[in-house]
């Protein structure tokens, strides 16, 4: 009898950890920030090690277990490594127009100000601890690419709060 | 007798276990922003494949597979809010905002 | 001496003599030295060590407790249908100073009901916390002064 209800939570547990994976990959794919999909992808990390320890739960092939601490050590880096990737690709379209109301009401509203004081807020906002000079450089870097697309094209929000 | 016991555990604990995993994936799609969003991932995550690799854990009976499973959990718990930590700080400092009903803000300055 | 090097040595004494050197025997020898040595505490000057065990013990027992309630909150706040949510970010004034310490703090707070650490200020003196229900701010920093950070402070001090 314990057996039979052992297989059927398996059941059950296989339907809504499937269900929870398609929903996560969807979360993936729709997510409208950047922090939303990595959030996602950690979330879908889990949800894998969830799903090997159910099948080694089933199966008794217990195997993959070492592969579920490799994932999620894998998982860990990936989503530290994309939380640095979201810091050194500098502001978004709406913290950098924030920034730079607040500094016209610091400097006054003189358009030759603009550009100087928006290539500050940039460089401060990505460097505002660490002051590593790799780091530096990616902050005039981002600095000089944001310039050039705003002078393109007006500010487009690009968040989704 | 020993047997069916530790059936039944493993089995209440991966049916909460994936309750959990579920929940989570149905809360990032239902809060309304990137940090409560994260609460959902890391806690309710977190515990629910954490509870499942115990499962594993409890009903698999050699040493060498419950002390990686063990290890695993351990894992999971330890790294599970440095990465929420740190997504959460890096999404603050490039400028993505608190949804609108957010009451209170005090790191903006 | 070492207190914590005695009972390590003590469990190793007994994985010798049982002549088996699994893990599961390792715990026990360690966990049989340890009353052992709690057993002798008064001669051989080892009450700080076990009340700081003890301390470290009842810190992990809340911090599993904490987690588990975090989860429950969370995922019935998901599956109601009105979730009236009042979230925001807070400051929290720290006690604790040492690095590991406040490395500690922030990712129990992280783990517990509603809360998540966000940043920490320049000085070391301030955490940034992010929680659900930002209603009542004042019960919420008493509730992590009086639970974790004190635990933390007997745990390590």
């Amino acid at each position: 009898m314990s057996s039979e209800f052992l297989n059927f939570s398996v059941q059950f547990a296989l339907i809504l950890l499937s269900a929870a994976f398609l929903l996560t990959v969807f979360k993936v794919i729709m997510g409208p920030t950047l922090p939303d999909r990595i959030l996602a992808l950690d979330m879908l990390v889990a949800a894998a090690i969830g799903f090997i320890a159910v099948i080694g739960l089933k199966t008794g092939y217990t195997l993959y277990v070492d592969i579920a601490i490799a994932l999620g050590l894998v998982g860990f880096l990936a989503t530290v490594a994309f939380a640095r990737f979201i810091l050194a690709r500098g502001q978004t379209e709406e913290g950098r127009e924030r920034q730079r109301n607040e500094d016209n009401q610091k400097h006054g509203k003189s358009a030759a100000v603009q550009g100087v004081s928006e290539a500050k807020a940039a460089g401060e906002v990505t460097t505002p601890k660490k002051k590593s000079a790799a780091k530096k450089t990616t902050a005039q870097r981002t600095t000089k690419t944001n310039k050039a697309r705003s002078r393109k094209a007006p500010a487009k929000p690009e968040t989704k709060s | 007798m020993i047997d069916g016991l530790s059936d039944i555990i493993a089995g209440v604990m991966i049916i909460t276990g994936s309750i959990f995993a579920f929940l989570a994936a149905v809360g990032l799609w239902r809060l309304p922003d990137i940090y409560t969003r994260m609460h959902a991932a890391s806690k309710a995550g977190t515990l629910g494949s954490g509870l499942l690799l115990l499962a594993l854990a409890a009903h698999v009976g050699d040493t060498s597979t419950f002390t990686r499973a063990l290890a695993g959990v351990v894992f999971f718990l330890l790294t599970a809010p440095i990465s929420a930590h740190l997504l959460a700080k890096a999404s603050y400092a490039v400028g993505y905002r608190l949804t609108d009903i957010s009451v209170i803000d005090e790191l903006k300055d | 001496m070492n207190l914590y090097v005695v009972n390590l040595l003590l469990a190793i004494a007994w994985m010798t003599l049982t002549d088996s050197f699994g893990l599961g025997n390792m715990i026990f020898g360690f966990v049989l030295s340890a009353v052992a040595l709690s057993l002798i505490r008064e001669q051989v000057g080892s009450v700080g060590y076990f009340s700081k065990l003890g301390r470290i013990l009842s810190l992990l027992m809340l911090f599993l407790y904490e987690l588990v309630m975090s989860a429950v909150r969370v995922a019935i706040l998901v599956v109601k249908p009105n979730m009236n949510l009042k979230p925001g970010i807070f400051a929290y004034k720290l006690q604790v100073d040492r690095d590991h310490e406040i490395t500690l703090l922030a990712n129990l707070i992280t783990l517990t009901p509603g809360t998540l650490s966000v940043d920490v200020s320049e000085d070391r003196s301030t955490l940034y916390i992010h929680a659900l229900d930002c209603s009542d701010i004042d019960q919420i920093r008493k509730d992590i002064a009086e639970g974790f950070e004190r635990k933390i402070l007997e745990a390590f001090r």
